[in-house]
């Protein structure tokens, strides 16, 4: 799959554990707890890669996402608010005290 | 007694605080210091003033905040109850001089430089308010400051931090420049360099306090913030405050409330669409299952209008541009349009011909996955649709030749039909890819005993019985088959061939 070797970094002729060390990496680099986005899409990435088939069927024939949920997309939103167009000074408000 | 007394007085002043109601927690901490005297007493009315004051900036009430910590300084502040809070506020409102006279009585010149980074800080962030004590040289850094986070936010990184450049590190301000780091690292989604720059600010600081919230409103650890708060923040970034809708669609999906919900995701996708497309599509794959479950208890004509007005306003998924899934999902439901559900996927062969997210290999994979989906839906009409569905099974391992459940799926339809010369066919090219395969070559053991071939079934139970040794229904089956050969005098050859071979 083009889209997860390029999340992972790896060019197509990477083997099985290549793969596996490849993301140990990034894990290391992108933690769950400091960088849920990320690793979310690391994780979608290695599965892909380690079973290509299942990750297909999942993909085409499961009409609703197993690791997605409503609350989930709103924390997004809000880890977002900070690339939004912001207005200068209410991101300098927030340095009152609360 | 008294020590009772003040200590239920105390709990119950602790219990408002938690609550926020500051205003009552005051008056309460001022009656029992009245009634105690006591030190401890003190230094809560004294937090509770600072409390009290902060409340009101926050509301917007500055002159009643004022009026709060004047009310502080008029009571005193004890070495106890100083506290950078305090110091932020005092300059916030106004009462710099007085701030400066409290910290050099606690910390002498160092507590008179702490105030100037105060007012410093304050000149970046309200300028024209509290920030216009500080010295001329911190007011000109300030506005520079100033021009460059703006730059950024309005998303022009390097100009903004081309801005700072002239800052030197020396600064009071330097601080921030690791600030306006730390934010454009962000903003372009790279939490790595901006926590490395953010973890750099001193605490203490306004920047750190701007920081600390940002990781509150991401969901991270942080001090407690206002709903209001973000509700005004996401209103900025997105144009409504958009998380408490998503959490509310999801509820009206639930309660499967799809004319209030429909509206409010179209809403949503304006929103979102310019800067966060990708959290559209998310938003699509969430509803999309329980819209095919809500449709399928519909009349045929109630539930294409419900589909039509959903992808009227829902981002298509990026697999399924056309919905030409989704749509052969619906019909496979109870409105049983098998042919609709067929013809949709064959469409969806096609959007996926144009994939650009599939190199051509998985591509490839999945227009096999697809025709063995539609071979199995030929199979659920039954009749002809099984040749179709051979048809279909065929063209999905051209695709995919090593896809296994598709050559079972294949073999099965065979044996079922007693299609012998196919069965065979179709078993000898299973066992190419799985050579092993314990079922199919006990499938191949099954159909030569039918036809009366010893010989061919002793070789596969022996194939068979390589991959299960010490399987006892295999030992007892080849027992048979040895059996047979034996009865059958014209096949002795093959009986003692057999033998050599095990």
């Amino acid at each position: 799959m083009t889209g997860a070797r390029e999340t992972l970094g790896l060019d197509g002729g990477a083997s099985p554990s290549e793969i596996r060390d490849r993301f140990l990496e990034l894990v290391r680099q992108h933690p769950p707890d400091r960088d849920p986005e990320r690793f979310a899409a690391i994780h979608a990435a290695y599965k892909a890669l380690e079973d290509p088939t299942s990750s297909l069927q999942t993909l085409l024939f499961e009409l609703e996402p197993r690791d997605d949920s409503w609350d989930a997309v709103a924390a997004d939103v809000r880890k977002r608010i900070v690339r939004g167009r912001l207005e200068l000074q209410s991101l300098l408000d927030l340095a009152d005290p609360e | 007694m008294i020590d009772s007394a003040s200590e239920r007085s105390g709990s119950e002043v602790e219990r408002l605080i938690a609550k926020g109601r500051y205003k009552e927690a005051l008056k309460q901490a001022k009656i029992a210091h009245k009634r105690s005297g006591s030190a401890a007493d003190r230094l809560r009315v004294e937090r509770l003033y600072g409390l009290r004051a902060g409340q009101l900036v926050r509301s917007g009430m500055l002159d009643s905040a004022r009026e709060v910590v004047d009310n502080l300084l008029a009571f005193g502040v004890t070495a106890g109850g100083w506290s950078t809070d305090l110091e932020w506020l005092l300059v916030r409102l106004g009462r710099g001089r007085q701030a400066r006279r409290l910290a050099v009585g606690f910390a002498g010149a160092e507590g008179s430089a702490r105030i100037d980074v105060v007012e410093a800080d304050w000149s970046v962030v309200d300028p024209s308010g509290a920030g216009q004590a500080a010295s001329g040289e911190a007011a000109g850094q300030a506005r520079l400051i100033r021009e460059a986070l703006a730059a950024i936010l309005a998303d022009e990184p390097e100009r903004g931090l081309d801005l700072l450049r002239g800052l030197m590190w020396n600064s009071p301000l330097a601080e921030w420049k690791f600030f306006a780091r730390g934010l454009v690292a962000l903003r372009r989604g790279d939490q790595t360099s901006a926590d490395a720059n953010w973890g750099r600010l001193d605490p203490s600081r306004a920047a750190s306090r701007i920081v600390a919230k940002l990781r509150t409103i991401a969901g991270a650890s942080g001090p407690p913030l206002a709903e209001s708060v973000i509700d005004h923040l996401e209103q900025q970034a997105f144009g409504a405050p958009i998380s408490d809708q998503i959490r509310g669609i999801g509820t009206l999906a639930l309660a499967d409330q799809w004319a209030e919900l429909i509206p409010t995701l179209g809403q949503l996708r304006r929103a979102l669409e310019p800067t966060a497309g990708a959290l559209c599509e998310r938003l699509t794959a969430l509803a999309l299952g329980p819209l095919a479950r809500s449709v399928a208890g519909l009349d045929r004509a109630r539930a294409l209008a419900r589909v039509e007005a959903f992808i009227a306003v829902a981002r298509p998924l990026a697999i399924d541009p056309h919905w030409n899934r989704f749509w052969a999902f619906v019909w496979d439901g109870p409105h049983a349009q098998k042919t609709g559900t067929i013809a949709y996927w064959g469409h969806y062969l096609e959007d996926l011909d144009a994939a650009a997210r599939f190199d051509p290999a998985t591509r490839d994979l999945a227009k096999a996955l697809v025709w063995q989906r539609i071979a199995q839906g030929f199979l659920a009409g039954g009749g002809q649709g099984v040749e179709a569905a051979l048809d279909c099974l065929g063209k999905s391992l051209q695709l995919a030749p090593d896809h296994l459940p598709c050559h079972r799926l294949r073999l099965s339809i065979l044996e079922d039909l007693g299609d012998g010369a196919r069965f065979a066919e179709a078993a000898g090219r299973l066992l190419d890819v799985a050579p092993n395969d314990l079922e199919t070559l006990l499938a191949l053991v099954r159909y030569y005993r039918a036809r009366g071939e010893p010989g061919p079934a002793l070789d596969h139970l022996l194939a068979a019985r390589r991959t299960r040794p010490i399987d006892r229904r295999l030992v007892e089956l080849e027992d048979e088959i040895q059996l047979e050969l034996e009865l059958a005098p014209d096949r002795a050859t093959l009986a003692g061939q057999a033998r050599g071979r095990s």
